[in-house]
């Protein structure tokens, strides 16, 4: 049972294979074209198709010329279908016929070759109408169906047109070029282009638009006037010119409910833009040479007729101020080829090169000239060559002599005019100086007697210790106030000499007085004063006992601390029995003392 | 009144001629007699004169500079340069002296050896408007300032932090003017000016000595050694040799 389930398996999977295979491989290539409808008028587009079956991919084919059609290839379509387990690919080329003329025409067969096969469309007839194509089969009047044939390029043209096949050399020759259009929508009309070897062209004037009825029809006319003039002789070509723009064509097969048409129409693309090219036909002019008969000198090739107008001013001036010749030349022609008009003579002057203005038919020149002379009394006559293109012949407008006054020239209005750095150049040449010495000094000057000089003065040499032995005395004082400020034992012991000085000479007045207990505490204050700053000591607590616990450690000599001893004993024993103590006593007491103190002071630390 | 008449005529006859030969004698005198000569054209009366106020050891840049002035004009560019050199002790400042030393200079057909420029000629400029004499005194000037500022540091301390600056800019002032001072009283005397054309340093201190180098005229020497009528001398670019002492012209007399 098992085994026939598994066979019914085999049997789907094995019938799916073939139908796929069988899809695979039955590639049945067809080539069809279409038209979405057979009847169109002039002015509208159609569309026509061109479809491969059987094909998934290829190149968009070109077509031929078709009478009676301009055609645009617009893109491309490709679908996918599976019918009865069948499938089949196809690929559509779509492209926009446009209608040139009336009439009945056919379009193919077309014929491709795909993969070294040749595939042939059917052909396909077409009729193109003038007017409405009515949507319900319509009995067409004989008129319109066959006598009366209609063209595009009846309903839309170029024109070009010139004012004359025969010039002069730089003879301005106007040049129209009008667009005609009859019932057709176009846009985007761009400004038209067109050949013009061995001339010269201007640009195109802003286009005029207007309605001119040719032929019973009436046109909507759009004109671009330029001119041109010929560069150098010979037969050139004009044209032909060319005009881009986009016709919008109708897509009529695309009808809706009655009402609603034209709206929708209007508003939601009832027109499809298909560009267009219009060509106009070429003009051939010749462009004569000038002749050389009767030609000024001046003559700088002004073409047309012209007339020449000079104003002067101011006409008082100093010598070297400017004038202003203010040129107008009149008139028609070429003014391209208008030049300044020449002074005919300039001696005497100083000539700037003018100032240049052109406008509609009139172009002005401002020259500033500078009659450099107070002799001048007239600025020479202008003179303005041209060649009357109308007569054929040269003409000379000529304008003055116009009288001024020149008076003599001063310097400050000379620099006025005169660019600085050219009056640099013009009246500062570079000047040579003469080179010699300076001339001699009428004054004998700081008269001296040859001597030494300064620095070997020895005054001088010794004056220049004084600030320095200043400063290393003021430097020592510094220091040792500094030290005393910080040192006391140093202050007391610096200080010593001085204030046992003091207690000896009170001890000396008590001698003199003959009072040895007054005598005897001098001295022994004396004593504690000195030992106590000498050895920064307490001065109240110095007793006998300092010898033996102090003085004998200070390498002191014995027999000076033996006297010092006496000198304590004598003291303390003055103390109880003063009366013992006679003059002489007290003389050699202070004696000792005085030499101690010589002894202490002259010790070193 | 006849005795007094007889003693006034007896003093002018006696001190009237003791006070004109002071004049011809006086300094100022010779310098107006040889301003008189020069502006005359006469150079050599004019020289003459200049150097008699020299010659009584009294001396000013003006005497030196008209003197060169004086030789110039004779057409003795070298001893116009010496003597143009020695004004210049006196009166280096003076833009007349700076002008004609250098049109002198430029005036010469062969150009004095220079010396190669080096970074101290920069310092040297600083000190070239004083003479000796005034960068002594500014020496000590600065000196004296550099001492007092010292002291004020020591007893102000409040002072200290602008005074450091001040002393470090000061003491740089004094030892580029010792420089100075230095060097040129190490060539005084012993600095000479070449007054010949014909100057030529020799081997050796003899007429017939092999001839080492030429000095053009108006070139600085400096004197290392003399010998009878020789000079040993060194040129500035560095070359010694001996010249003979009538060739130049010490600048410091």
């Amino acid at each position: 049972m098992k085994f026939f389930k598994n066979l019914k398996i085999l049997a789907i999977i094995l019938l799916m294979f073939l139908v796929i295979s069988n899809a695979c491989f039955a590639k049945d290539i067809r080539f069809e074209a279409s038209v979405d409808r057979n009847k169109v008028s002039l002015g509208s587009t159609l569309q026509l198709n061109l479809t491969f079956y059987g094909v998934e991919n290829m190149s968009a084919p070109g077509l031929p010329n078709i009478d009676g059609f301009k055609w645009q290839y617009t893109g491309s379509s490709t679908s996918m279908s599976i019918v009865n387990g069948k499938v089949s690919n196809s690929i559509t080329y779509i492209y926009l016929l446009l209608p040139v003329k009336t009439g009945t025409f056919q379009l193919g067969p077309f014929s491709l070759e795909y993969q070294g096969a040749i595939y042939t469309s059917k052909p396909i007839t077409l009729e193109v109408v003038e007017g409405q194509v009515s949507q319900a089969p319509q009995a067409q009047s004989p008129a319109q169906s066959g006598s009366q044939q209609f063209d595009l390029k009846d309903k839309i043209f170029l024109i070009m047109q010139v004012g004359k096949n025969t010039a002069y050399l730089n003879e301005t020759v106007p040049l129209t070029i009008k667009l005609y259009v009859n019932k057709l929508a176009v846009r985007d009309i761009q400004y038209p282009q067109f050949n013009h070897e061995g001339i010269s062209a201007s640009s195109l004037q802003q286009p005029r638009q207007y309605q001119e009825i040719s032929g019973g029809l009436a046109y909507d006319v759009i004109e671009f006037d330029t001119t041109f003039f010929g560069i150098r002789p010979g037969e050139f070509k004009v044209g032909p010119a060319m005009l881009k723009c986009n016709l919008m064509a109708r897509k009529e097969g695309q009808r809706r409910p009655s009402g609603m048409d034209s709206f929708f129409d209007d508003f939601f693309g009832g027109y499809e833009a298909y560009p267009l090219d219009v060509n106009s036909s070429e003009m051939k002019i010749t462009i004569l040479p000038l002749p050389e008969e009767g030609k000024p000198q001046d003559f700088s090739g002004a073409m047309g007729n012209f007339t020449l107008d000079v104003t002067v001013g101011p006409h008082e001036v100093r010598a070297g101020d400017p004038v202003t010749l203010k040129m107008v030349i009149r008139g028609e022609g070429n003014f391209n080829t208008v030049n300044c008009p020449k002074i005919e003579t300039t001696d005497g002057f100083k000539i700037y090169d003018p100032q240049t203005k052109q406008e509609n038919g009139t172009k002005v020149f401002e020259q500033v000239i500078m009659p450099m002379d107070e002799k001048i009394q007239e600025i020479p006559r202008v003179i303005f060559s041209f060649f009357d293109i109308s007569s054929g012949t040269y003409r000379r407008a000529t304008a003055g002599p116009f009288p001024i006054t020149v008076t003599k020239e001063e310097a400050q209005t000379q620099k006025v005019v005169e660019p600085y750095s050219k009056r640099l150049t013009v009246y500062s040449p570079p000047e040579t100086l003469g080179k010699d010495i300076v001339y001699i000094k009428d004054f004998i000057g700081d008269l001296k007697s040859r001597q030494k000089p300064l620095y070997k003065n020895k005054a001088f040499v010794w004056f220049q210790f004084l600030p320095l032995a200043l400063l290393v005395v003021l430097y020592i004082a510094l220091n040792r106030r500094n030290r005393l400020k910080q040192d006391v034992s140093y202050a007391r012991r610096l200080n010593a000499p001085r204030r046992v000085k003091k207690s000896v000479e009170n001890a000396r007045d008590f001698l003199k007085q003959a009072k040895p207990e007054e005598f005897y505490n001098a001295v022994f204050k004396a004593v504690q004063e000195y030992l106590g700053d000498k050895f920064d000591l307490a001065s109240g607590g110095i007793t006998i006992n300092i010898i033996d616990e102090f003085l004998k450690t200070k390498n002191i000599d014995p027999q000076i601390l033996e006297r010092l001893r006496n000198i304590f004993k004598d003291c303390d024993m003055a103390r109880y029995a003063a009366g013992a103590f006679d003059k002489t006593r007290m003389e050699t007491t202070l004696k000792d003392l005085e030499e101690l103190i010589v002894y202490f002071q002259r010790m070193k630390e | 009144m006849k005795k007094l008449i007889q003693f006034t005529a007896l003093f002018f006859l006696f001190c009237v001629p003791v006070f004109a030969q002071q004049k011809e004698e006086s300094p100022v005198y010779l310098f107006l007699k040889g301003n008189s000569a020069y502006a005359e054209g006469k150079f050599d009366e004019a020289i003459s004169s200049y150097e008699n106020i020299i010659r009584q050891k009294s001396e000013s840049g003006n005497v030196y500079y008209n003197l060169a002035n004086a030789y110039f004009k004779k057409g003795e560019t070298g001893k116009a340069i010496l003597n143009y050199e020695r004004a210049k002790l006196f009166i280096p400042a003076d833009s007349d002296l700076k002008a004609n030393y250098e049109y002198a200079l430029s005036s010469l057909k062969e150009s004095p050896v220079a010396l190669r420029k080096t970074w101290f000629a920069f310092v040297e400029r600083l000190a070239q408007g004083l003479t000796i004499d005034g960068l002594t005194v500014f020496l000590s000037a600065v000196y004296f300032i550099i001492c007092f500022s010292w002291t004020l540091w020591l007893f102000v301390p409040a002072l200290r932090e602008a005074l450091r600056y001040f002393i470090a800019i000061i003491v740089i002032v004094f030892i580029f003017a010792a420089v100075n001072f230095n060097k040129k009283i190490t060539h005084l005397g012993k600095d000479a000016i070449i007054t010949s054309s014909q100057a030529q340093g020799r081997f050796e201190p003899l007429d017939n000595a092999t001839v080492y180098f030429k000095i053009p005229q108006g070139s600085r020497v400096e004197i290392l050694e003399d010998k009878d009528n020789w000079y040993k001398v060194k040129r500035l670019d560095g070359k010694i040799g001996w010249v003979k002492e009538s060739v130049l012209g010490l600048i410091n007399l």
